[in-house]
């Protein structure tokens, strides 16, 4: 979490992904959804999300998205590369 | 008329007497087989031994087409000679047949290599539905089977026993698998396939004997070396039935020499099958037989049509999991090219053989999706100069339909029967077919190997005005497979987590929809000794409580029978306050739901409440409503409180395919509305009434009468059985209401109150052996399944700190 902003990382395995972790419909917690494939199934009403490009994938009407960071292993520690924008955000929150 | 005598009903025979039937319906046919059975589809055994398929699947034609055809069926009649002069056979119990034309379709027989001790008991070939029987009565959890022979059936043979339990061994002569399909670098990919499932693979090893006294108790190789083995399979191959043939005088090498109409050297005797040889060659696989009784049809029905010039082989090893795939003319030779792909990670391998810019041959090992593309290029012979670049990797078409729309009306769509394109379409145009099953009954497309399912699937969608996906059926796209099956597939497996029946059956990924469910199924299955893996299940069955809108949790605990205490009251009260819960609510179940929690509160409201959970989040036992009954109401019959208390005791913390909502009432005047609950107890005077199916919520349904009973006891044990039946045979998801309409009650009762003693014990016994491991969940707060189970995501600077 960072400047109230909540970073979900997914473990697919053979790699990690992170998104934002509100839900695109009603802001529901990502990280709390289920699996399935690159995607994940919000726990509240069922949107698919792309962990990848962060496209909603169901329904398909909606077009909408999250924001997705990089992400890279170093040292088996998983990194994600945040915006600075988010690291000023905190700045002023902190100010 | 005419009479037409076929000696073998197997594959190769009956498929060509279709073609004569359609043809010529003018002969008088009598059939004979030594095998006592209808005619079945012998590649699917495999299928059979692995649980995937139950022998009245694989009929491909019953009694009934016989009659209807009105061929004279003789089943468990072996032909023993043939006099070509009279035209007359004789069987083996001394009955003389005499015959017009004379088909010959005897198959092969398993062949075995010199080992000493194949008399032994415990010694198995894998050839027929009643060695396939033999096999699975054998083996089961325990039982220590070797399996001689590493190539197509020795493999698909050893997966099915070890899918049946069997710790298996495949012992091979050669130092490659599969040695006539693949090359040896494709050999050592499968091998490591076979191996990751658990199969331990031997090379290089020549059997000497078969040890044991009287029973195989192991095998011992030339080196000396050997290995214990309860069981013993040898599968080494097969060589043609022939013996009809030199007793009817025909020219015979290793088969029965057939030209190329499929006629031997007896103007009246004809072959088809395995026990063919043409052009020097004995083929070994179903395609070529289909292809063979085509023209051999139109060889005896007195139209001779296209000539038979050989065919392509192609074979597919059906292990689920395990794609491998060969066809053709893949060996290295000079004027050969080579184009080869590997990824040894993923367990990929392809090679393509190009001869004069041609394909002469293709092996895939890992990933066979594209083997219809192949086959296409091999059949048709196409010039691939321009699409070189794409051989292996084909580009991305944007939609499934393209590469359907793409293939040419003549191209082969299913190579088991020989179903072309053309032959598809015209089906579906004329015929009315809409559905995977009807297309199967039309044009047996897809009764094969199976393998061109999806294909088959794409041109029905593609092209069936009112195509309907049967994939409704199976629980999702990940697994093919309809929840029955599964259940009953996954009960005679090994497997105990999810990702592992992913990975061996399914697509290795899951989804929401069949992650959760197989979760229910192994609990169930397992009675609660399965690999439990929260990632596979809903937030709920995480933390054990049910997310609201805004992220935070409700919290019910269980108050059995909706009979509490002071005391309790008092600490709900406690922590109403001190969680700052926003709302307590009294619920429609007679209980006390505390809403808005956080997630990280939760293990601190349950250790605080110190009262199980009642679990109102998750796919489980509820509760059971009551009345006052007896202790208190002037007209109560029955004592409903402490029943439904008991009820509700034996059953919790059990999980279900949908939630169980129950009641029990000391009268029909049914206060806590029993009748509308999954399962209820009515009490009446002298014994108690047992409901179920009963539903009021989205649907509205009066609960069907299972049984009436005269005591307390009997109204539990009752109920317990209906509950266990439940759990084994609902589909995920499927309340008590669609399963007893879809079932039928009196189906269900026969089934449970009604069945045998030794079925009710049993699923007594499974009820009671999953109730010892089942624990109330929200003691997890004391041992998290994982350090972060009930962490809410954390502010930055604390991570880092
Ligand atoms: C487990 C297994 C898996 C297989 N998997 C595949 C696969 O994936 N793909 C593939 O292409 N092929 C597969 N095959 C091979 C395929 O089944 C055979 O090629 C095919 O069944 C041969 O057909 P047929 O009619 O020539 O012989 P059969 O099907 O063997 O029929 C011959 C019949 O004749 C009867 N018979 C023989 N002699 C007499 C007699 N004297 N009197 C009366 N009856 C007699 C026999 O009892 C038998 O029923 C598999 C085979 C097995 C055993
Ligand atoms: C997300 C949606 C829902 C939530 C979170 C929810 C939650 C609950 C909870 C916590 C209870 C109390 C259970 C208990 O005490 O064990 C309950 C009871 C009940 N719910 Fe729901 N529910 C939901 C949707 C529905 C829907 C859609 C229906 C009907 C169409 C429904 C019908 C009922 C009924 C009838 C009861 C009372 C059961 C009884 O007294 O037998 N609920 N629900
Ligand atoms: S169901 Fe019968 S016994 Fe129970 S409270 Fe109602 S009237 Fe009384
Ligand atoms: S908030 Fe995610 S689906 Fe509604």
């Amino acid at each position: 979490m960072l400047a109230r902003r909540e970073i979900a990382l997914f473990n697919l395995g053979d790699r990690f992904l992170a998104t934002d972790n509100r839900c695109p419909h009603k802001g529901g917690p990502l990280c709390d959804g289920i699996v399935a494939g690159d995607s994940v199934v919000c726990p509240l009403h069922g949107w698919k999300v792309r962990l990848d490009s962060g496209m909603v994938e169901g329904p398909a009407s909606s077009g909408a998205c999250v924001a997705t960071y990089p992400t890279r292993i170093e040292d088996g520690i998983v990194c994600v590369e945040l915006p600075v924008s988010l690291f000023e955000a905190r700045e002023r929150e902190v100010a | 008329m005419k009479r037409l005598v076929v000696v073998g009903n197997g594959m190769a025979g009956m498929a060509c007497l279709e073609q004569i039937l359609a043809f010529a319906p003018r002969f008088e046919v009598t059939v004979f087989g030594e095998e006592t059975h209808p005619n079945y589809n012998r590649v699917l055994l495999s299928s059979v031994l692995a649980g995937e398929k139950k022998a009245e699947d694989i009929v491909i034609n019953g009694p009934e087409w016989y009659r209807g055809h009105g061929i004279d069926l003789r089943v468990g009649v072996r032909i023993v000679d043939v006099d070509p002069l009279a035209r007359t056979i004789t069987g083996d119990d001394g009955a003389v047949t005499p015959y017009d034309t004379l088909l010959l379709a005897t198959g092969s027989t398993p062949w075995f290599p010199p080992i000493a001790g194949l008399g032994k008991g415990g010694v198995f070939a894998f050839r027929t539905l009643d060695d396939t029987r033999a096999l699975m009565a054998r083996s089961g959890p325990e039982t220590r089977a070797v399996v001689i022979g590493g190539g197509l059936l020795g493999l698909e043979a050893a997966r099915g026993l070890q899918v049946r339990g069997c710790d298996v061994t495949v012992v091979h002569v050669l130092d490659t698998l599969m040695e006539r399909q693949l090359d040896k670098a494709a050999g050592v990919y499968v091998r490591a396939k076979m191996e990751s499932l658990g199969i331990r693979v031997l090379l290089g090893r020549t059997t000497k004997a078969i040890l044991g006294n009287g029973h195989a108790a192991g095998v011992e190789f030339a080196d000396g070396s050997t290995v214990d083995a309860d069981l013993v399979v040898v599968a080494t191959g097969i060589r043609p039935s022939v013996e009809l043939g030199r007793k009817a005088r025909l020219t015979v090498n290793r088969g029965i020499v057939v030209n190329d109409l499929m006629e031997t050297s007896d103007p009246n005797i004809f072959a088809v099958g395995e026990c063919t040889e043409h052009n020097g060659i004995c083929y070994g696989l179903v395609a070529p037989l289909f292809e063979q009784g085509k023209v051999l049809a139109g060889t005896i029905a007195g139209n001779p049509g296209p000539r038979y010039a050989g065919s392509v082989q192609a074979a597919k090893l059906k292990i689920m999991g395990v794609d491998v795939f060969s066809a053709g003319a893949w060996e290295e030779a000079p004027g050969v090219e080579p184009v080869r792909y590997e990824d040894p990670g993923l367990g990929v391998y392809k090679k393509l053989s190009l001869r004069d810019g041609k394909l002469a041959g293709v092996i895939l090992v890992g990933d066979a999706g594209d083997s219809h593309r192949y086959m296409d290029w091999l059949r048709s012979g196409a010039n691939l100069d321009r699409a070189r670049r794409h051989l292996l990797c084909p580009p991305p078409s944007e939609d499934a339909g393209l590469d359907v729309a793409e293939m040419p009306e003549s191209a082969i769509v299913c190579g088991c029967i020989g179903v072309t394109k053309g032959t598809i379409i015209h089906a579906i145009h004329h015929r009315g077919v809409n559905t995977l099953s009807q297309l199967k009954e039309v044009t047996r497309a897809s009764t094969g190997c199976g393998s061109c399912t999806r294909l088959c699937e794409d041109l029905l969608r593609a092209v069936a005005p009112e195509f309907e996906e049967e994939v409704k059926t199976a629980i999702c796209g990940c697994l093919p497979f309809a929840e029955d099956r599964l259940r009953e597939m996954l009960r005679s497996e090994r497997l105990k987590s999810v990702q592992e029946v992913l990975d061996i059956y399914g697509n290795g990924r899951g989804c929401e929809i069949c992650k959760p469910a197989l979760s229910y199924m192994l609990d169930m299955l397992w009675c609660g000794d399965h690999v439990e893996d929260r990632s596979a299940r809903f937030i709920n069955d995480r933390v054990h409580a049910n997310i609201q809108k805004d992220g935070t949790f409700s919290v019910v605990p269980r108050i059995r029978g909706g009979v509490t205490s002071a005391a309790e009251l008092r600490r709900i009260a406690d922590v109403a306050e001190k969680y700052n819960v926003r709302m307590v609510k009294i619920t429609g179940s007679q209980r006390i739901d505390l809403l808005g929690v956080k997630k990280e509160d939760l293990p601190k409201v349950w250790a605080d409440l110190d009262m199980p959970s009642g679990q109102a989040y998750t796919k489980g036992v509820r509760m059971v409503k009551t009345c006052v009954g007896t202790d208190f109401c002037r007209f109560g019959v029955q004592d409903s409180t402490s029943v439904g208390i008991e009820l509700e005791r034996r059953f919790e913390q059990l999980y279900t395919p949908h939630k169980v909502k129950m009641a029990a009432v000391g009268c029909p005047r049914n206060c806590a509305e029993a009748t509308v609950k999954d399962i209820g107890l009515v009490g009446q005077e002298g014994g108690w009434q047992v409901v179920v199916g009963g539903a009021a919520g989205k649907s509205v349904r009066k609960a069907d009468l299972l049984t009436t009973v005269e005591t307390s006891e009997a109204a539990l044990e009752a109920a317990e059985l209906f509950f266990q039946y439940y759990r084994e045979n609902a589909n995920f998801l499927e309340r008590t209401y669609d399963f007893v309409d879809r079932v039928g009650i009196e189906k269900i009762r026969k089934e449970t109150v009604y069945a045998p003693e030794s079925v009710k014990h049993a699923l007594r016994d499974r009820f009671a052996r999953s109730k010892q491991r089942a624990v109330d969940p929200w003691l997890e707060r004391r041992e998290p399944r994982h350090p972060m189970q009930f962490i809410p995501l954390q502010p930055l600077e604390q991570v880092l700190a």
